[in-house]
């Protein structure tokens, strides 16, 4: 229950914040005019507003989720907050888990009103539900849930917010990346750069692989299975992340 | 009365991470305190004060010593005893009071009808009924202190740790924090709070600890009920031998005004015999005034009167 208070304290910060309500407005906004934009134009229009629709919600819900996930937790070791919390009855490991379920609630909220804003757009136009957008605006959920743990590792581990931002999108930008590191690895490559490589492979997050906007705008359909397997892998890489960021966050002093 | 408090041999040392040059910011304090005590802490700024409360409450790690609360280390669970105010306390803006204290109440698992029964009789005891509903961001430095201390006894604990409650507010906000502090050790709450502010824990302690450059120095008894340090026996016409005589007994060279001879007797057997000595003699006794510790004269001996307090 001590998480709970605390997840729920989070999203209510979260929510209260102007900030997010100013990035989520323009999100809907540029939703809305790629949706005018694509209607107008000759061809594929909705396939063009669903992919550039897709790619707005996955891009803005970053910026929330890095904006978010590192001020969070700097906030409450700058301002000493935290001294409150930790003074009671609180495990450090009970802070950090209802930091993370705080913020991904919040992400929940603010992805599900992107997705549920380009639904009705495409309804308008289409006159029908494509289930397609709902699994992309998931997808993007699991991969803010990893962006939102890899904030809180670097706002753990470095001092500044804006370092701690600044690699948790290099952490993204590569996790998107992911994909290319085969090109390394293969038989061809020499011996540092393939164990780089490898080792890349190994701890970087395979952002690549939750990114279905492709087949959602396609209509390619995406198994079970598939959608399964990303699940559980965006829940291990984040159960993973969270489990070094509370073994940091144990050793932790606050002067 | 029963030790809630143990505190043994309390170390801290850190680093400067540039030249690895060690400092000590504490060094090996040893403390108790008694069930139901109001105990102060008080030192110049920079003395190890908070990082004494640090150290008590996990947030730093100790180099070295003890800490004991009832017979235990003081752990996860013995924190549930204990509430603490930080110093310049600072709470989420965006909240209204009564969710921040509904917030800190759930973080001691009070919950339902039990956190209502607690929050109505908060808000009555600490007289923010009437500011429930505001803002944090809109509260004076007074309320937001009241507000501090609030959540630190939500849970109605055995030991309350105050640092710096009285620092920041105006002479009415820390008329009602002495108040405060006073009527919840009348009702069997352990309070141990730091201040440089020496007439804040003159009129609330039974006992004081003089921490300087992270020591100990000395611990002082307020208690106005327990044996003086020392007595003044003020005497007129006292003839040469007489004056001899008190000379010895005395703990310093006696004062004279006029023929008003001051003598500073050390303990009450010292004060028995300079009695005898003038006792059938033409010197009369005028009085005899037991001397009580001057805090603020132990506290100069400890930490000097000729540097800044705020060093």
């Amino acid at each position: 229950m001590k998480i709970l208070a605390i997840a729920r304290n989070t999203a209510r910060e979260a929510l209260r914040n102007k900030v997010l309500y100013s990035i989520l407005g323009f999100a809907v906004l540029v939703v809305a005019v790629a949706a005018l934009f694509g209607s107008a134009s000759i061809g594929n229009q909705m396939k063009f507003v669903k992919d550039f629709a897709l790619a707005a919600i996955s891009i803005f819900g970053v910026v929330i989720a890095v904006t978010l996930g590192v001020n969070m937790l700097s906030k409450e070791l700058g301002r000493r907050t935290i001294l409150n919390i930790l003074s009671k009855p609180v495990g450090r490991w009970q802070f950090i888990v209802g930091k993370f379920l705080g913020l991904a609630a919040t992400l929940a909220v603010v992805v599900v009103l992107m997705t549920a804003s380009l639904v009705g757009i495409v309804v308008a136009f289409e006159g029908t539900i494509d289930t397609g957008l709902v699994v992309g605006g998931a997808a993007v959920l699991l991969e803010l849930s990893i962006v939102v743990g890899i904030a809180l590792f670097f706002s753990a581990v470095v001092v500044t917010p804006t370092l701690a931002g600044m690699f948790t999108v290099a952490a993204f930008v590569a996790g998107r990346s992911a994909g290319y590191l085969d090109y390394f690895r293969g038989e061809d490559a020499n011996g540092a750069v393939h164990a780089l490589a490898t080792a890349l492979y190994w701890v970087l997050p395979h952002l690549n692989r939750l990114d279905v906007a492709d087949q959602v705008v396609y209509g390619d359909a995406l198994s079970m299975g598939t959608l399964a397997l990303a699940a559980a892998y965006a829940a291990a890489y984040t159960a993973t992340l969270l489990l070094l960021t509370i073994a940091l966050f144990q050793r932790r002093e606050f002067v | 009365m029963s030790t809630l408090l143990a505190v043994e041999g309390l170390t801290k040392h850190v680093r400067d991470p540039w030249t690895m040059r060690r400092t000590c910011i504490l060094d090996h304090v040893d403390l108790t305190l008694d069930e139901g005590e109001l105990f102060g802490l008080i030192g110049h700024n920079g003395a190890g004060k908070t990082t004494t409360f640090k150290c008590l409450l996990g947030f730093l790690r100790p180099s070295a010593g003890s800490v004991r609360f009832a017979g235990r280390p003081l752990d996860a669970l013995a924190r549930r005893q204990i509430g603490f105010l930080p110093e310049h306390p600072y709470f989420y803006d965006y909240l209204t009071v009564e969710e921040a204290l509904v917030f800190y109440a759930n973080l001691y698992g009070i919950r339902g009808a039990d956190c209502r029964k607690r929050m109505d009789e908060l808000f009555a005891e600490l007289h923010l009924d009437v500011k429930r509903k505001a803002k944090l961001r809109t509260l004076s430095k007074g309320t937001l202190q009241r507000l501090g201390v609030a959540q630190a006894i939500v849970a109605r604990p055995r030991l309350l740790i105050l640092d710096e409650p009285m620092s920041g507010l105006d002479p009415a906000g820390r008329h009602h924090m002495r108040e405060l502090i006073r009527g919840l050790q009348q009702e069997g709450t352990t309070v141990i709070f730091s201040s440089h502010i020496l007439p804040d824990a003159e009129s609330l302690c039974s006992r004081v600890g003089i921490l300087a450059h992270g020591q100990l120095r000395d611990v002082v008894s307020l208690d106005q009920d327990g044996d003086p340090a020392a007595y003044l026996l003020s005497v007129r016409r006292v003839s040469g031998d007489t004056l001899e005589v008190l000379e010895r007994l005395a703990a310093s060279p006696p004062q004279n005004r006029g023929d008003m001879w001051h003598v500073r007797l050390p303990d009450p057997e010292a004060v028995r015999a300079a009695i005898d000595a003038v006792r059938g003699t033409s010197a009369t006794v005028e009085s005899l005034t037991p001397l009580r510790v001057s805090l603020e004269e132990r506290f100069l001996a400890h930490v000097g009167d000729s540097g800044s307090l705020d060093e």
